[in-house]
């Protein structure tokens, strides 16, 4: 399995301008969680451009279907995703979660107002706000999610305040 | 408007007794970059583990197959 580089896979998304919001366990960790993830999950939009900017974006890197059988004939290029939604993928960078909606975020467009821009790899990315991620990961009702919760809403607690907040 | 607790609601209150709010703290004293970085740092080290366990793995199993020939 490849290391695990969010800020690879954050500076690859990047440069070639692609349209995406940061969620999941990497958006958590930047608004100040203090556990471990081990894969980088966005929200893409779902406009033709943007779509072949993801295709380029990922080509470098190499992507594969995670958990696909090997030597499976596939292409992470413009027509895969036009004809996909959601693809969970392994990289040289490590694993990514390309989601074109997620439980309480029907599409990119919609989520993002429920954004924030944030420098992070030398660029202005957008990351899902701290309410409307609780709300997501409540939406998804997964157990292993419970936890997480617990840590966001302290995240909000004002004894935790003392530092930089992401929002 | 009232709020409408679930089942759920419970759970998450119980994990929220035991959430360190010391680590809260301290992370929240670092940028969201510096705290991508640690991230980072911590899927390195992560990673270096598991290749130092599966290299002690082979070389117990090397080693096993030697002594039973």
């Amino acid at each position: 399995m490849s290391l695990f580089q969010a800020d690879e896979l954050i500076a690859a998304l990047c440069r070639e301008n692609v349209e995406f919001i940061v969620i999941g366990g990497v958006a958590a960790t930047v608004h100040g969680l203090d556990r471990y993830t081990s894969d980088l999950d966005v929200i893409y939009r779902r406009t033709p451009d943007n779509i072949q900017r993801v295709a380029k974006a990922m080509d470098p890197l190499s992507p594969s279907l995670r958990g696909a059988p090997e030597g499976l004939p596939f292409r992470f290029d413009a027509e895969t995703i036009v004809r996909g939604l959601n693809f969970t993928l392994m990289s040289t960078a490590g694993p990514i979660d390309f989601f074109a909606t997620a439980p309480a975020a029907t599409s990119y467009e919609e989520l993002v107002e429920h954004s924030v821009s944030i420098k992070l790899c030398g660029c202005d990315v957008l990351v899902v706000e701290l309410d409307k991620l609780i709300e997501m990961k409540r939406g998804a009702g997964r157990v292993k999610d419970f936890e997480m919760i617990a840590m966001l809403e302290e995240l909000k607690n004002p004894l935790a305040d003392g530092g930089e907040p992401a929002s | 408007m009232t709020n409408i607790r679930s089942s759920i609601d419970d759970i998450i209150d119980l994990y929220r007794r035991d959430v360190d709010i010391t680590l809260i703290r301290e992370n929240l004293k670092l940028t969201p970059e510096q705290r991508l970085q640690k991230l980072v740092a911590r899927a390195k080290f992560t990673h270096e583990l598991h290749e130092a366990g599966r290299t002690m793995r082979q070389t117990q199993a090397a080693h096993r197959n030697s002594t039973k020939s």
